[in-house]
Parts: C-alpha cells; sequence; structure tokens
C-alpha cells in the first residue's frame, strides 16, 4: 500500500516536471510570436499608409487629367455645336455630373459667354471631384477662342466702305480694300485697310466653303411669293425649310422661322425680312444673288449662303452667324454707304449639318476651323463644391 | 507518532542546471535573432518610408511643374539653360502682356530644379502703380506694382533679376518658390545617413511647336554614417508637356502681336 502510494507520488511529480517545461516553452513562443506579430503589424501600417499616400496621389492625378477632359470636352463641342442641345444662344453651356468611365469621379463643365457680343470667345470652368467633391477636387478654367472663325467668305475681290461692321474673321479670294471695321483678321489676296487682327496675304482661311444646295433638303414647302402684310404672323414651314424655285421678292417686313432656300435670286425690298433658322439649319441658301435695296433690311441668325450679294445706299443688314458668297463680294453700288450692315461671326448660330438623303449620311459644317486656349489657370481646389 | 521529514522527490522542484543553461542559451539565441531582425526590419523601414516620402515629394514637385509647362502659353530660352514661362491669366487674362506676376522661372541652382514665381499683392485702397523694367526706380517701396515685361528682358533673364531685386525691396512683392526638385522639405533629414536624391542633366527641349520636354536623371543614394554612398542607382526621367494655350504664333521679332480680333 505504502509502495503503491510512493510510486504514486513519484509519477504524479514527473508528470509535474513536464507540464513545467512545456509551460515555459509555450511563454517563449509566445513572446517569439508576439514581437514578430507587433513587428509586422508595424510594417503593415507603414506599408498601408504608404499604399493611401500612393493612392491619394494617383486619384489627384486622375481628377487633374479628368478636369482638364472637362476643358476639351467644352471645346469640342463647341467647335461642333450640332452634336449636343443648345440654349437659347445657340452654344452649349455646360452639364454636370460627367463621366468617362462608371465610378466616383465627376466632372462638371461651365460653359459661358463673357462679352455677349463676342461670339467666338468663351470661358470654361472645368470641376472633376471624387462623389460630392468634399473629399477630392481639381479646378481648371480657361478661355476657349474660337480661331479662325469667318464671318464674311467673299469668292471675289472687293471693297467693303465706311459704316460695314466686321466681327470675326474675313477671307476674300481676291484684292480686298477696306474701309470697313474689322475687329477679327483678314485672309485675302491682297489687303488694303485695317484689322484689329492680322493680315494673312495669301493665306488659306482654314475653312472650306459649305456648298449647299437645294439637294440638301429632303422636304420643303415650296412658295412662290411671301405675303409680307402679316408681319406679326411668321411663316413657320412645318418641314422647316421654305422653299422658291425661282427669283424671290420679300417686299416688305417678314418673319420666317426656319430656313430659306431661293434657286434665284432674293430681293429684299422696303421691309425687314427677318429669318430664325431651326437648329444645325441654315438661314437662307440662294444660288443668285440676296439684293437688299434701300430701304431694305436682312436681319438672320445663322448662315447666309449665296453668290454674292448687293446692298442699297441705305439697305441694312444683320447677321449673326455667317455670310458665304461663292463667286462674288458684298457690292455697294451707291457710295458712300448709308445703311447698317453688321456681320457678327457667330459659329454656334451658323453651324450646319447636311444631309445626304440618298446615303443617309450626314457631315457637319462650321464657319469654325478651330479653337485654341488662351489661357489655362488652375482654380483652388477650396473652391470646388 | 513521529513526523518524518520527507525525501525531495527528483524532479519537482525545478530545472536542472544543465537544462536550463540551454533552454537559456536556446532563447538568447532566438531573442538575439528576433532583435536583430527587428533592429533590421526598422532600419530597412525607415530607409524605406525616407525613400519613399522623398519619391512622393519628387513626383509632387513633377507634377507642379508640369502643370506649370502645360499651363503656359509660351517657353522662353534664358541663359544658362534656364526657362521662363508665361501663363497670360492675370487681369482678366489673355491681355497678350506679360505681366511680372504672369512669370514664372524653372531654374537650376547646384543640383536642384526650382520653380519660381513672383506674387504681387494689390492691397485695397491704394493705387497700383504701372511700370516697366526700366521705370521701376520710380516706384517706392511701400508702392502696389504692376510690371510690364518685354519679351527680349525675359529672354535675356533682366525680368528675374529685376524681380528678384524688386521683391527684395518692396513690400507688395514676394518671391515664391513653387516646387524644389529634390524637396528640401526637411534639412535635418537632407544631411543625415539614409537616402539622397541628386538631380542632373537637367534638360528642355522643344520637339514640336507648342511642346516642350524637360528630362533629368535622379539619382538616389543610400548613405551611411559616415558619408559613405552604399549603392545608389540612377533613372531618366522625362516630363513631356503640350502647351494647352500655346502662343507662339504670337511672338514675332521679339513683339507680342495680338492673336486674334
Amino acid at each position: 500500500m505504502t509502495i503503491s502510494r510512493l510510486e504514486k507520488t513519484r509519477r504524479q511529480a514527473r508528470c509535474s516536471s513536464a507540464t513545467l517545461r512545456s509551460g515555459a516553452a509555450l511563454l517563449v513562443v509566445l513572446f517569439v510570436t508576439m514581437v514578430v506579430a507587433v513587428l509586422s503589424m508595424a510594417v503593415l501600417v507603414r506599408a498601408n499608409r504608404q499604399m493611401l499616400v500612393a493612392d491619394n496621389g494617383a486619384a489627384r492625378l486622375k481628377l487633374d487629367y479628368l478636369a482638364e477632359s472637362g476643358l476639351v470636352h467644352a471645346k469640342t463641342l463647341l467647335l461642333h455645336p450640332q452634336e449636343v442641345a443648345t440654349g437659347p444662344d445657340g452654344y452649349w453651356q455646360g452639364q454636370e455630373g460627367l463621366q468617362i468611365e462608371t465610378g466616383r469621379d465627376y466632372y462638371d463643365v461651365l460653359v459661358m459667354r463673357p462679352v455677349e457680343s463676342d461670339r467666338c470667345t468663351y470661358r470654361i470652368v472645368s470641376t472633376a471631384r471624387r462623389d460630392d467633391g468634399k473629399e477630392l477636387g481639381s479646378r481648371l478654367e480657361g478661355c476657349l477662342r474660337l480661331d479662325p472663325c469667318i464671318a464674311l467668305w467673299m469668292g471675289a475681290g472687293g471693297q467693303l466702305p465706311a459704316g460695314v461692321a466686321i466681327s470675326g474673321d474675313v477671307y476674300c479670294a481676291g484684292a480686298l480694300t477696306s474701309s470697313a471695321t474689322i475687329n477679327g483678321d483678314v485672309f485675302a489676296e491682297a489687303f488694303s485697310g485695317n484689322s484689329v487682327g492680322r493680315a494673312y496675304p495669301g493665306t488659306p482661311a482654314g475653312v472650306t466653303f459649305p456648298e449647299i444646295t437645294s439637294s440638301a433638303f429632303s422636304s420643303w414647302t415650296t412658295v412662290t411669293s411671301v405675303d409680307c402684310n402679316h408681319p406679326s404672323e411668321p411663316f413657320e414651314p412645318d418641314t422647316g425649310v421654305l422653299y422658291s424655285g425661282g427669283t424671290l421678292l420679300l417686299n416688305g417686313d417678314v418673319d420666317i422661322i426656319g430656313t430659306l432656300v431661293v434657286d434665284g435670286d432674293l430681293t429684299i425690298r422696303g421691309g425687314c425680312a427677318t429669318i430664325r433658322p431651326l437648329k444645325n439649319g441654315p438661314a437662307a441658301v440662294v444660288s443668285g444673288r440676296v439684293i437688299i435695296e434701300s430701304g431694305g433690311k436682312l436681319d438672320a441668325s445663322g448662315l447666309v449662303q449665296a453668290d454674292a450679294m448687293t446692298v442699297g445706299q441705305t439697305g441694312s443688314a444683320v447677321i449673326n452667324g455667317a455670310v458665304f458668297l461663292k463667286s462674288g463680294g458684298v457690292v455697294f453700288p451707291e457710295l458712300p454707304y448709308g445703311g447698317e450692315m453688321l456681320v457678327r461671326a457667330d459659329a454656334m448660330m451658323a453651324a450646319v449639318r447636311l444631309v445626304n438623303s440618298a446615303t443617309m449620311t450626314w457631315t457637319n459644317w462650321s464657319p469654325a476651323g478651330g479653337a485654341f486656349f488662351k489661357y489655362v489657370k488652375r482654380v483652388e481646389a477650396a473652391a470646388c463644391p | 507518532m513521529k513526523a518524518r521529514p520527507r525525501k525531495p522527490v527528483h524532479g519537482t522542484s525545478g530545472f536542472t542546471v544543465a537544462e536550463l543553461l540551454v533552454a537559456m542559451t536556446i532563447s538568447g539565441i532566438v531573442l538575439a535573432a528576433v532583435a536583430t531582425l527587428a533592429f533590421a526590419t526598422g532600419k530597412a523601414d525607415t530607409a524605406m518610408d525616407d525613400l519613399l516620402t522623398k519619391q512622393k515629394f519628387a513626383q509632387y514637385n513633377s507634377l507642379r511643374i508640369r502643370d506649370a509647362l502645360r499651363y503656359s502659353r509660351r517657353v522662353f530660352a534664358t541663359p544658362d539653360g534656364n526657362k521662363a514661362l508665361w501663363q497670360d491669366v492675370e487681369d482678366g487674362g489673355a491681355d497678350n502682356r506679360i505681366n511680372g506676376s504672369e512669370l514664372i522661372f524653372l531654374r537650376t541652382v547646384g543640383s536642384d530644379l526650382r520653380l519660381y514665381a513672383f506674387a504681387f499683392d494689390r492691397p485695397d485702397g491704394k493705387a497700383v502703380k504701372e511700370t516697366t523694367i526700366s521705370t521701376l526706380g520710380e516706384a517706392g517701396p511701400d508702392d502696389p506694382i504692376r510690371l510690364d515685361i518685354a519679351v527680349a528682358e525675359v529672354e535675356n533673364d533682366t525680368a528675374f533679376d529685376a524681380l528678384s531685386t524688386l521683391a527684395a525691396a518692396n513690400q507688395y512683392v514676394r518671391m515664391c518658390s513653387l516646387a524644389k526638385l529634390p524637396d528640401r522639405y526637411n534639412p535635418d533629414v537632407c544631411e543625415a545617413p539614409g537616402v539622397k536624391i541628386v538631380f542632373s542633366n537637367v534638360c528642355f527641349t522643344s520637339p514640336a511647336n507648342g511642346s516642350v520636354n524637360l528630362t533629368y536623371d535622379m539619382t538616389v543614394k543610400r548613405v551611411n554614417a559616415s558619408g559613405r554612398v552604399m549603392s545608389q542607382a540612377t533613372m531618366k526621367y522625362n516630363l513631356p508637356a503640350v502647351l494647352l494655350c500655346s502662343a507662339n504664333n504670337t511672338i514675332i521679332n521679339g513683339e507680342i502681336v495680338s492673336d486674334d480680333d
């Protein structure tokens, strides 16, 4: 009995010693593991912080480029206004919440015309943001100038008398003598006169003649004469095009909402002919001459294309868009000129889309041959919304 | 019954000396290894942190320089291989006049690449004096200034010298350092052993009208406590930039002409 108790005690002691040794090993292992874990955590935290910094830098760079994308987006749509819904002034005024790809990054574009009378200069503010922009944002402001932007294209040399004002560039296939006010560049074989811009003798303007004919229109409303006795009732053809197969006389006040196409001469006598085309349509396409007699006035918002133009001594023309004359110039048979002639280049109003009904294809045309930024500057991100 | 002292049972009172020695030796070796690992890891981590921080600053400043290039209307070559960038943004923008506050100077100083600008404050209620470099002497130190600069003055570096002098003399003109490569964000760290970044072969080229390339070599050195370079690697950098609002066509025979209308 005593022996067996002693043996039992010995067995318990051996067991206890083994337990103690195992406990020490566990402690050592735990300690080492703890040290390694702490070190690993420290490395992980630092690596994570570096990754956040790198991510932040990458996101910032991405938003910077996105803001630049907004400027280029606006530039493209100002050069091609046919592609987008435009405001009452004919130009794309921007949009919010644009995206290049699905994700958290957006850009907002705001387009303004700083000087209303200058239709070739636009201020663009592009804001790129991550979500609502409170976290990250990048904003650029640019001033875009459409150049060249042709206000008056003449297929032959000629003379522009005092009293004529051109706001935009002028192209003349021959020699141009001018006493007019030209706020733009002059592309002419030879140029005599003053312009605010520069003269480029013998240099192409960088804009092609639109070459629009009546066949470019798939449907129209035919007229042989226009009743000018009811100026308060505008002509607004369902087809958007008013077509005359021969010479047309507008004798009195008339308001046309749509395009006027004349296969022949168009004469404006003793009243004001107002033409407001639909979007992407020209104001007037005349295969012959546009004759504005003394006392007559043409008020058009858009492209006026004709073979030549004759303006009487007190005839007037106010055209916001462009005048393109295929083989002649503007002729003033009686001088000194006493009327009002103002041609203001407005690429937004004059831009047209020509549809080939046979092939069902279309081409865009604009009097603006290009555009460049006069400045681009970064606006502080603090100003972001 | 008489109590009898118990005979100690073998193994119940602790470890033997041999066991302890072996255990302590093994523990010592393991702990030494762990300590060495911890020290080496910490050192490597610090070095990596230093390198990454410097690289981030270098990257950030490269972006500042790229921005300055991209949004310039014109990049002028100045003596000693330096460049002056003109951003026509003041006074409503695009007035085709070079204003002192519209110039940014990209210059090499030793092995550094630095970007300087000059800020012209216009306090309320004080008339701004319009000057040129030749009439700068007529302005007092308390006059807010608008400084018109000619193309030739930019190209022959007169503009930078005049602006630096003006910044020292006039309270409303400040010289600002927009970027430095490498960035002296912490001079102590820069001079301490660790990672050093040196720029060399800074060069500008204009591959096409309206674009500019800035190239440089960036050498990263690991330096020990005695200043000995332990290792180094050189990377070539190329910062191409298209001038988004290039106005090269508006400068003819050294004069700025109207770009249009």
